[in-house]
């Protein structure tokens, strides 16, 4: 498998505050890596660092072999809140990226609403986001943060603020689109059954940047009933 | 319901003024206040249609100050709060400053303008501009300042440039912030303009209202009265009207 993004020996630290010393991470195409840790370890970070928003003191981020460190627009990045502008109607906020890229308006518009359907929010393009639901407008962020960069994605904790059925539809939604646009993610969450669920790798951090990487290998149909769930869940519990 | 509230809400009030109305005039047709003090509202709807004509020039000159003000305000407004959003040295510089123009009164710096700028249109616009600048810049900032660290991250992430957060995020965020202050302004401004014509001029509506309550018309005095009133409603309409044709999602969520 080829690894279509890879973050070498970051280092970042904010004042004496010592955050990662020598990360290095590595996403296969198509694959989904969780990020675990207690609140304020550094995962946010990260992910600002490879969405390039910030530099690190010192390592690469390469995005196809091509360095991207500290180059924003590269990568996209949806973070917990679906942070949709609320005077933009859902087809604008979707096409926003093309438009920040230079597309015309217009073009940018025709683009993304062939995608609408895809995403489950046929019918939602020329409503504002006040009057979605949650999962909806979840949807309409995640479809944002596909047209930006299409195949690599960052997710920070993007059902987090959901609740608990949406969140599990959500989890069950994402895991059909991604395989089926071949999407490779990075994905922050606190729920470690989310990130077994989603993930095809496990990265437990740790302080000062050290990891723990937990491969769930291939999981079969119903994974959460079985027992290598479980077994996996202690695994990374013991870890935390 | 919802239709049913709405006509209750635009009945009661016209409801109750028509009833001050009718209690007014009945006061003045019995003779308990002499009409020489108090003409009553037919009076001063007479008044109003037969002067309809000297009324309206004034009106359209007392306008025309207002409208020239209010755009130099907004021009002048947005220039600088988009420096002291840019520059924060400047906000700490200015910001100050700003708060002590709103608590000198306008009527007490009227006459001195009319000193320096003589008794054309200019000292009714430079005094317009000091009254309406300080709501529409402090607007501006808010609505600047309002756009939070994760959306500015977010277009970051797609690649946008300062112009473009500024484009896409924050004059949008600032325009519901800018619209407040224009209607706390543009019900100021008339008043500004009304008074600076008091203190020195040859036309506009403050002018034609010293005139007659030098010639004891109050009936006209009432009328002119009337007139300020109705410009004033029908700026706050226009800005309004305005307000719903640029944030259509406004009008939406107040629907809900």
């Amino acid at each position: 498998m080829t690894n279509i993004l890879i973050a070498k020996d970051i280092t970042k630290t904010y004042g004496d505050n010592l955050i990662f010393k020598e990360l290095t991470l590595e996403l296969e195409k198509g694959k989904t890596l969780a990020l675990l840790g207690p609140s304020g370890i550094g995962k946010t970070t990260l992910l600002n660092i490879l969405s390039g928003v910030i530099s690190p003191d010192s390592g690469s981020v390469f995005l196809r072999n091509q360095d991207i460190t500290g180059k924003p627009g590269q990568i996209s990045y949806m973070q917990q809140r679906d942070l949709l502008l609320p005077y933009y109607t859902v087809l604008e906020n979707v096409a926003l990226p093309l438009i920040i890229k230079g597309e015309r308006k217009k073009d940018a518009i025709k683009k993304v609403s062939g995608y609408f359907e895809f995403f489950g929010i046929s019918g939602y393009e020329n409503k504002y986001p006040r009057e979605m639901s949650g999962g909806m407008r979840q949807r309409a962020a995640l479809l944002r943060t596909y047209i930006q960069s299409q195949d690599v994605v960052l997710l920070d904790e993007p059902f987090g603020a959901l609740d608990a059925v949406t969140r599990t539809r959500m989890q069950k939604w994402y895991l059909e689109i991604s395989a089926k646009l071949g999407l490779s993610t990075v994905i922050i969450t606190h729920d470690t059954d989310e990130a077994l669920i989603l993930a095809d790798k496990v990265i437990v951090m740790q302080n000062a940047g050290n990891t723990k990487v937990i491969d769930l290998g291939s999981k079969p149909e119903g994974y959460e009933l079985t027992e290598d769930f479980l077994i996996k869940k202690r695994e990374i519990l013991s870890y935390l | 319901m919802k239709r049913q509230k709405s006509i209750i809400n635009y009945l009661l009030p016209t409801g109750v003024f028509v009833f001050i109305l009718l209690i007014w005039q009945l006061i003045c047709s019995l003779g308990i206040v002499p009409s020489l003090l108090l003409p009553s509202p037919l009076e001063v709807c007479s008044a109003l249609i037969s002067d309809i004509d000297n009324l309206s020039r004034n009106a359209l000159y007392t306008l025309s100050e207002t409208f020239v003000g209010m755009a130099i305000s907004i021009v002048l407004s947005f220039m600088l709060a988009c420096f002291m959003d840019k520059i924060s040295l400047i906000k700490t510089a200015l910001y100050p400053l700003l708060v002590v123009t709103q608590t000198i009164p306008s009527i007490a710096i009227a006459p001195l303008l009319v000193i320096w700028f003589g008794y054309d249109m200019l000292p009714k616009i430079i005094l317009i501009v000091i009254v309406c600048f300080f709501p529409l810049a402090i607007g501006f900032l808010d609505g600047f300042a309002s756009a939070d660290e994760d959306e500015i991250r977010l277009l970051r992430s797609m690649g946008a440039s300062d112009l473009q957060i500024f484009w896409h995020l924050k004059l949008p965020k600032a325009m519901p912030h800018f619209f407040s202050g224009l209607k706390i302004s543009s019900s100021y401004c008339i008043v500004s303009a009304v008074i600076s014509e008091w203190v020195g001029g040859s036309k506009g509506l403050g002018v034609y209202m010293m005139r007659v309550k030098n010639n004891y018309d109050y009936d006209k005095m009432f009328a002119v009265i009337f007139v300020i009133s109705a410009l004033s409603i029908l700026v706050m309409a226009f800005i309004s009207l305005l307000e719903k044709k640029i944030m259509p999602y406004k009008t939406k969520e107040e629907n809900e």
